[in-house]
């Protein structure tokens, strides 16, 4: 294996946080237009691994990263999440997954409208039960950490694209989970914009974080250190990046 | 999350909406306030009416008559008037024996203006020419005071020593004193009564009384031939036109310091029953406490039959609730699914959801309250000065209907939550990868 930079080093023998085998995920189960979207994926996703899967629109990715993201349970198969198999979890077990272990960060952003960027950050801990001065204090020093501290009190509206991602990037920390799910996270960004964004990425995976980015760009999945391939529903290739 | 942070969170999403909340609550707004002005209004209108009546006969009144044991009515005569059995009446014997014995709580009323007005006789003071008043001559006794609502201006009303004695005294109108002796004190005056009939009773005024035009007496273009109520002791009267009393079918009674009425008039039946046992006939005592509740009653029924109206607004301003949580669910689709890939529960999507709708109607619910307490202000005050110009002043009282107000917010309450649970269910049932996807 080729040494690329220290967070692989870090990856020799650390723990699996994502372990699947055989995942099948059917729709319309035993009506005429059942619909299989995921053939039997198996993959493993180490900590600290910066990992891209892509995939043409249609190939199942999606449907793979709510799979990954414990905001669906696969049809067959078992999903182990930090050895734990979340496959057959139910909904408040799932809900807990998520608050603790997993921060989403989507396309479009998807803060909570009319709130302030610190209360959208401080969501998840609120879900968490965390006290309101604790959570107010670690969502300002998130907000920093992206670089987004002076705008704490501004509403979604009142921020450009590229800040409402890194506020939701903030947002996505706020637990600190095992795992950051981006989901085609500079798609509605420009090119510079995007950049800024990876960056964040990159540091906080450099910082040791475990990071699965969803994304339908070749150009950005080259700047992670492994690239998942789905096409109609199975993994086609996984190969290393170039990362950077 | 605890429950002010659900407060607290629903507040904000409301308050980003606040011209869409404000008619969200509107109907619940219309509603609440109907059940607090029309409870207000029909609490103090049973308590106006209670003190009136009260006022006006200062203390409790008795009607006591005969009716058939087996239930019937008291059937009328050719001449429309009760038609009673010859011995089913009140003795003069009975009356006394009965005074003798409740003396102490009861107190007779010989005879008033309005019940018995064929016992009364027209007739004239004449002091000069021009200084004379005419009059109506009221055989009275001591309880014909509080029965009459005779106020007295000066001097004093006729009493139980005048009764006993056959006292030649009177009590006349501050018109009729005004017009037979000017501003000179009437009270000791000695003076003479032509009655209609042709008797002259000789008499001294022992007392003024306030003359009130209740439009009940025509009134005469010369204050003098207003034949205002002139009263004198009926044992008086009896001597001096050599009448006597006549056996009565129905007696009045003014009753002070009784705690048990019903007692009270389960004794005076009683007293009286032995009179007229095995004849088919009993007694009935009827109180003006009767009177009071079963005006209560009805006004107790009609605030309870609007009060059910202004639920039917109560009602649909819930729908309206529900309305809006519908519209606000399906437009915070986005929201929800965020909220859940954020870790939050099923349940707690369904609280937020079911503590807006709460808050909603209990905002609305409290300027309902606020709004029907102003209303029924507003009326009241209107109401007073129409009465103004009535028989007495109309002091409405207001007491806040603490019971609605709670039933208010209470029903405010489960209409949130009624109306709102629907739409929170369907929040929190919402697949987040389908919510994630909402457009």
């Amino acid at each position: 294996m080729q040494i690329q930079n220290n967070s692989d080093i870090q990856n020799k023998g650390s723990k699996t946080v994502i372990s699947m085998k055989n995942i099948i995920k059917r729709y319309y189960i035993g009506l005429p237009n059942e619909l299989q979207i995921l053939n039997g994926i198996s993959l493993d996703i180490k900590e600290g691994e910066f990992v891209a899967i892509v995939g043409e629109s249609g190939s199942g990715k999606s449907t793979l990263m709510n799979m990954i993201g414990a905001l669906d349970r696969p049809t067959e198969g078992s999903y182990l999440f930090n050895n734990e198999d979340i496959s057959k979890f139910t909904d408040r077990k799932l809900s807990l997954v998520r608050n603790q272990e997993i921060g989403f960060v989507f396309q479009n952003f998807n803060l909570i409208p009319r709130t302030s960027a610190v209360k959208n950050v401080e969501l998840p801990m609120m879900y968490a039960g965390v006290g309101r001065k604790e959570r107010n204090k670690r969502a300002m020093e998130l907000l920093e950490l992206v670089g987004m501290k002076d705008r704490a009190d501004h509403k979604p509206n009142e921020l450009s694209g590229g800040q409402k991602q890194r506020v939701a990037i903030a947002r996505a920390m706020a637990n600190d989970p095992s795992l950051i799910l981006a989901d085609e996270p500079t798609g509605a960004l420009d090119t510079k914009t995007g950049h800024i964004v990876m960056d964040i990425f990159h540091k906080l995976h450099h910082d040791g974080k475990t990071i699965v980015l969803i994304t339908h760009s070749p150009e950005l999945a080259k700047e992670t250190q492994r690239i998942i391939t789905i096409s109609d529903g199975n993994v086609i290739s996984d190969t290393k990046g170039v990362g950077r | 999350m605890n429950i002010a942070e659900y407060i607290i969170s629903a507040g904000r999403c409301l308050g980003a909406n606040k011209f869409r909340t404000l008619l969200t609550t509107l109907g619940i707004i219309v509603g609440i306030s109907s059940v607090i002005f029309i409870t207000t209004l029909g609490n103090s209108l049973g308590k106006t009416i209670t003190d009136v009546i009260y006022s006006l006969y200062s203390g409790n009144q008795a009607c006591i008559s005969f009716k058939p044991s087996d239930g019937t009515e008291v059937e009328y005569d050719d001449e429309g008037y009760y038609d009673y059995p010859e011995n089913i009446a009140f003795t003069p014997d009975m009356i006394k024996a009965y005074s003798d014995k409740f003396g102490d709580v009861a107190s007779r009323v010989v005879s008033t203006n309005m019940m018995d007005q064929s016992s009364q006789v027209p007739g004239r003071i004449t002091v000069t020419d021009e200084n004379y008043s005419d009059v109506m001559v009221v055989p009275s006794s001591e309880g014909t005071k509080v029965y009459n609502l005779v106020k007295i201006t000066s001097g004093r009303f006729i009493n139980k020593t005048d009764e006993e004695n056959k006292a030649a005294c009177a009590v006349i109108s501050d018109i009729a004193a005004k017009h037979c002796f000017g501003k000179e004190d009437p009270i000791g005056k000695q003076t003479v009564i032509n009655t209609a009939d042709g008797n002259s009773l000789p008499c001294v005024i022992v007392g003024v009384y306030q003359y009130i035009d209740m439009g009940l007496v025509e009134t005469a273009e010369d204050e003098r031939e207003l034949n205002t109520s002139i009263y004198l002791p009926y044992t008086y009267i009896h001597e001096q036109s050599g009448t006597y009393e006549e056996n009565t079918t129905t007696e009045y009674f003014t009753v002070k310091n009784i705690d048990d009425i019903n007692k009270f008039k389960e004794e005076t039946a009683d007293f009286f029953n032995s009179y007229v046992a095995d004849t088919g006939w009993e007694t009935d005592v009827y109180m003006l406490t009767d009177e009071i509740s079963s005006i209560n009653t009805v006004v107790k029924i009609i605030t309870l039959i609007i009060s059910g109206i202004a639920a039917i607004a109560l009602f649909v301003g819930g729908i309206g609730v529900m309305n809006i949580m519908l519209v606000s669910v399906t437009e915070r689709t986005m929201e929800i699914g965020v909220r859940k890939a954020m870790g939050a529960s099923n349940k707690s999507i369904k609280i937020q959801f079911l503590t807006e709708s709460i808050v909603i109607s209990l905002i609305g619910a409290i300027i309902g309250i606020l709004w029907g307490l102003i209303q029924s202000r507003i009326v009241a005050i209107i109401a007073v000065r129409i009465a103004k110009n009535a028989v007495f002043d109309l002091s409405v009282d207001l007491s806040v209907p603490y019971a609605a107000i709670i039933g208010a917010v209470l029903f405010s309450f489960v209409i949130g939550i009624g109306f709102g649970v629907y739409p929170a269910n369907k929040a929190a049932k919402m697949q987040v990868v389908d919510a994630l996807r909402y457009e």
